[in-house]
């Protein structure tokens, strides 16, 4: 087979169903012309086309029991599940909307500055401030409170107390 | 409930489908069986079995008439909508059957094997048309059966092939050519030329 041949083979599928340029058309049925080898190749092929055209649409032709069967398993699957509606379905922009409606309502009070721990009750008094002692101890550093609700020398002794290195004076009981 | 209905023009199933979708319980009727009988042919053509078939094409109606509302004309005719479904839902089923190992021809026809001593024109006068074309379809793969009977079954032009099987028109050009090629050498052993032996009948 010379490349003539290959070349008219590889396009006799669009040659016969019309699909090929004008060009390309006209080598094809050129080469037919002069080559029986060819030819008689574009014959069977031309004829299984055909054969195929006219086959393959009776092929699995139903009986008509058939799909009145599967017509009555339609309508009760139908009447089962969701029927087809008269109005057209809802469309979808309605769901979106919602989404975006319960995302806002949930960003408000980051959007507004406030977090949700600012709308709680005010909790009881509780100890601000811990420091401990600078003495370096095997044992657990006792711990010193100091409550900011207590008297101005307390308070001095907890504004010193931010100095870890320095030891807070404690005031003298009265 | 007739086998080969008028085929219908795109403005009358456009109103079939507007009617349907109005809520008119005879518009549905009228569309399966308009298109019924379309649809059971490509799903008997890729499945090569009569309850698949009617099953794939039950779902296939059930799907199509839920989803009506969204059909839109503009992007498809109906009877290619209708096709994409079912050549989806046919697609399920060979991967849940794993159909692409399976021979079929010898799943249905082994009492019709013919002892290996006779001719092939011998054989092929045993068996009917369809038979030979069942058992050269169920030897293609099933794109390439896709393709074919797309094609020379339902006389799809190349671009609703293509929106069909969900790929470039080119690839289902080829995919047509390689069927018909195979089938050609599937089908001339059986007979000195399909169309000659196939003309007797």
């Amino acid at each position: 087979m010379n490349w003539d041949c290959h070349y008219t083979r590889t396009r006799l599928h669009g040659y016969l169903n019309r699909e090929l340029p004008v060009q390309e058309r006209r080598l094809v049925g050129q080469h037919l012309d002069n080559c029986p080898q060819c030819q008689a190749f574009y014959q069977r092929q031309r004829l299984l086309s055909r054969d195929l055209e006219r086959e393959l649409p009776r092929f699995g032709m139903p009986q008509p029991y058939q799909l009145q069967q599967v017509w009555a398993n339609v309508q009760a699957q139908l009447a089962l599940g969701a029927l087809p509606n008269s109005a057209p379905m809802p469309s979808r922009w309605w769901y979106s909307v919602a989404v975006v409606v319960l995302m806002l309502f949930l960003a408000l009070p980051v959007v507004s500055g406030r977090s949700r721990a600012h709308m709680l009750p005010p909790l009881p008094p509780s100890p601000m401030l811990q420091y401990k002692t600078a003495t370096p101890t095997a044992l657990k550093p006792p711990v010193q409170v100091a409550l900011f609700s207590q008297t101005a020398a307390v308070q001095r002794a907890v504004t010193s107390a931010k100095l870890y290195n320095t030891p807070v004076p404690l005031p003298s009981q009265p | 409930m007739t086998l080969f209905p008028e085929v219908p023009d795109d403005n009358a199933t456009a109103q079939l489908i507007a009617q349907a979708v109005a809520g008119e319980q005879q518009a549905y009727a009228e569309l399966y069986e308009q298109f019924a009988s379309g649809v059971y042919r490509l799903c008997y053509s890729l499945l090569l079995n009569t309850h698949d078939a009617e099953d794939v094409v039950q779902e296939t109606f059930v799907y199509a008439f839920r989803n009506l509302a969204r059909y839109d004309a503009n992007k498809s005719a109906f009877k290619t909508w209708l096709y994409t479904i079912a050549v989806s839902r046919c697609r399920n089923l060979y991967r849940r059957q794993r159909m692409l190992t399976l021979d079929i021809s010898q799943l249905l026809h082994a009492n019709l094997a013919a002892p290996k001593q006779e001719t092939p024109e011998a054989v092929f006068t045993q068996r009917s048309v369809q038979e030979a074309l069942r058992d050269a379809l169920a030897k293609l793969s099933p794109t390439l059966r896709e393709a074919v009977v797309l094609r020379y079954g339902h006389g799809l032009a190349y671009r609703e092939i293509a929106e069909v099987m969900n790929c470039p028109q080119k690839t289902a050009e080829s995919r047509v050519r390689l069927a018909h090629k195979q089938l050609h050498h599937l089908l001339l052993p059986l007979g000195q030329g399909l169309l000659e032996e196939l003309l007797q009948f």
